[in-house]
């Protein structure tokens, strides 16, 4: 059988952003749920081939500021970041931060060189952010679906949806966020990856094919 | 004396090769990749665990190596080795290398530190390496039953013959789920019709508009071209009267085949955009001496016709958006009025291939400027190797690589 793996490589990614709030609402047992959230998102996905062979993972936080904690790495090298809760919330501060890595981290296509999959971002969050962050939901909010699929998930009872209604159309409410909700959300997360490559219209009408949420998630309208 | 980046985890070996090495006059370094290597924590952990040892030695000398033994190879379940038998040549290019060894020695020096001291830190944190444990899975759906794959052979005349494959691909045969790609190939007269087709993985349904696609557009064709012979002429391509008619049985050729779709569809009780599909169609005569080719393509893949060599000319371009796995399907809205733009003609001498064929062949071979001559040269090779050109094909499409695991179809016309 003939191997072409030494070819140069013009690698389809899937890159995947995770947002993560680590603002000190989320002290105590939502970080903890959250760590071992991203545990599990990373082992499940490392036993999807497709994954192994696609998936990119980028962890971007926020409190007080925003960070890149990873930067779009594949499951090989994968290290999860520590993340702890702290400060206020900088939404804005991360969606900044999104939309650069959107620019210059994910590969879109020309003559020469093969775009990476659309790009899948999750948003997760429990409060309402304290910078400002309406400039940066907008310019998120314009070029979604465009530049990548953007799925928002407010958890606990003081999240404002609203405010994740103006970044993407897509936005899910995760009542209570015990351990074992993080968890279906983060397996959630694993199956949308899974179905993340394939074919789409480009005429951009319907946002990605996502398998539906899991029962403790409900889709806001 | 060169400097040879040599690292290995068993202690046995390692001295072995030590000794091997020194008594070349090669100082052995236990040091290794760059730092700035993406590949460098896969490569890391494997060497933590024992998997690899690695001789890494400049790439000058490397062709005054006998043999290799062992590849440094990223198959499935294999341990990287590498591992070189020296010729007595290879103090000959000593100089040379030593040069730029050492050039390089130095510009490393700083991050080779940096990398021991990384490798330390990682060492404990690091997994094992990743391996993708791909199921085959025979489909799970009985409805509309496939075949996993399908190939086909035809001899059209003395000079020419046609062979299409199609294969389910790794991802497909992971779920569980049916193979979505399609071809048609037929003659009619002169003529001899190429159709592949790429059902749309998100739809229920693709693998149905996908084979359906390809058979109506074919069909539509041999009605069309049914005793049609170009006119002869002084000119140097077909009447003006041909090609319109061409461009025109072409077009209908599709509308044919999103009919059958919406038809289908409507027997279904099913929408229409449940069979997404793209579709892609090249015909071929020879008129004076000349290769006519026309196509009309749909959604992504390429077209592509060989000259021999290095020389390919592509026909039309693919529906690609920003992204990968972002196109167009003949089910999408409005698809009609642009199908005008998406006819083109090739008439030219020396043509030895002409082939169409899906994403899952195509982004294998990219930029195609480049890697479409590669593509056609090993097809060619394997296509007149002695066996029967259509599972030769179906063989050949079955080439491991990373990240591609589409499924994928190829149907081609060539000189026997």
């Amino acid at each position: 059988m003939l191997n072409l793996d030494k070819m140069e490589s013009n690698q389809r990614r899937l890159p995947v952003y995770l947002l993560l709030d680590t603002s000190g609402s989320m002290h105590g047992q939502p970080i903890e749920a959250l760590r071992q959230g991203v545990k599990y998102l990373i082992s499940s996905l490392k036993k999807e081939p497709q994954a192994i062979e696609t998936a990119y993972l980028s962890v971007i936080t926020f409190s007080s500021t925003a960070k890149q904690m990873v930067p779009l790495t594949d499951l090989q090298s994968f290290r999860e970041p520590q993340l702890d809760a702290n400060g206020t919330t900088a939404l804005g501060e991360a969606l900044k931060i999104l939309e650069r890595c959107l620019d210059t981290e994910v590969k879109k296509s020309t003559a020469t060189q093969k775009g990476d999959y659309k790009p899948l971002v999750f948003i997760l969050t429990d409060g309402v952010p304290t910078d400002s962050w309406e400039g940066p939901a907008n310019v998120i909010k314009q070029k979604a679906g465009k530049l990548a699929n953007i799925i928002a998930v407010g958890c606990g009872p003081d999240v404002d949806l609203n405010t994740l209604k103006k970044i993407t159309e897509i936005v899910l409410h995760m009542e209570s966020y015990q351990p074992d909700d993080f968890n279906q959300f983060f397996r959630w997360v694993s199956a949308s990856v899974s179905m993340a490559s394939q074919k789409f219209t480009a005429d951009g009408e319907k946002p990605a094919q996502l398998p539906p949420p899991p029962p403790t998630i409900q889709i806001v309208p | 004396m060169i400097h040879i980046s040599f690292f290995k985890v068993d202690p046995r070996k390692q001295r072995e090769l030590e000794v091997l090495f020194r008594s070349y006059g090669f100082i052995v370094e236990e040091a290794l990749i760059h730092a700035n290597d993406p590949q460098r924590h896969a490569f890391l952990s494997k060497i933590v665990q024992g998997l690899i040892a690695i001789a890494e030695v400049p790439e000058a000398l490397e062709r005054n190596f006998t043999k290799i033994l062992y590849r440094c190879d990223q198959q499935k379940q294999k341990p990287i080795v590498r591992k070189y038998e020296l010729t007595e040549k290879v103090f000959e290019i000593e100089e040379k290398a030593i040069e730029k060894e050492e050039e390089r020695e130095k510009t490393d020096k700083t991050e080779k530190t940096l990398e021991k001291i990384d490798r330390v830190e990682q060492k404990e944190s690091l997994d094992p390496p990743l391996e993708p444990a791909w199921r085959d899975l025979p489909p799970q759906d009985e409805q509309d039953w496939v075949p996993l794959h399908v190939a086909d052979y035809q001899i059209v005349n003395d000079a020419w013959a046609m062979a299409a494959a199609s294969r389910r691909g790794k991802l497909h045969a992971h779920q569980g789920t049916h193979r979505e790609d399609a071809f048609s190939i037929g003659q009619e007269g002169a003529w001899t019709l190429l159709a592949v087709a790429d059902g749309a993985g998100s739809c229920q349904y693709s693998r149905v508009g996908a084979a359906l696609a390809c058979q109506k557009a074919l069909l539509h064709m041999q009605h069309c071209l049914k005793d049609y012979v170009l006119a002869e002429h002084d000119g140097d391509i077909p009447s003006q009267n041909d090609l319109l008619k061409i461009k025109s049985y072409l077009t209908t050729a599709i509308l044919e085949a999103i009919q059958a779709l919406k038809e289908e569809a409507r027997e279904r009780e099913i929408k229409v955009e449940e069979m997404s599909t793209t579709l892609l169609l090249v015909i071929h005569t020879l008129w004076q001496g000349k290769s006519v080719v026309a196509s009309v393509q749909v959604g992504d893949g390429t077209i592509a016709i060989w000259h021999g060599g290095d020389t390919v000319t592509l026909l039309g371009s693919a529906d690609t958006g920003t992204f990968a796995s972002e196109t167009r399907f003949i089910t999408t809205r409005q698809i009609e009025q642009e199908l005008g733009h998406r006819i083109f003609f090739s008439i030219k001498k020396g043509v030895n291939a002409v082939t169409a064929m899906t994403d899952g062949v195509c982004d294998d071979f990219f930029p195609a400027e480049k890697e479409m001559p590669v593509l056609f040269q090993q097809v060619l090779k394997v296509l007149k190797d002695g066996k029967e050109p259509g599972e030769a094909l179906l063989d050949f499409l079955s080439y491991e690589r990373r990240g591609s695991f589409d499924d994928r179809t190829m149907a081609i016309l060539f000189r026997r």
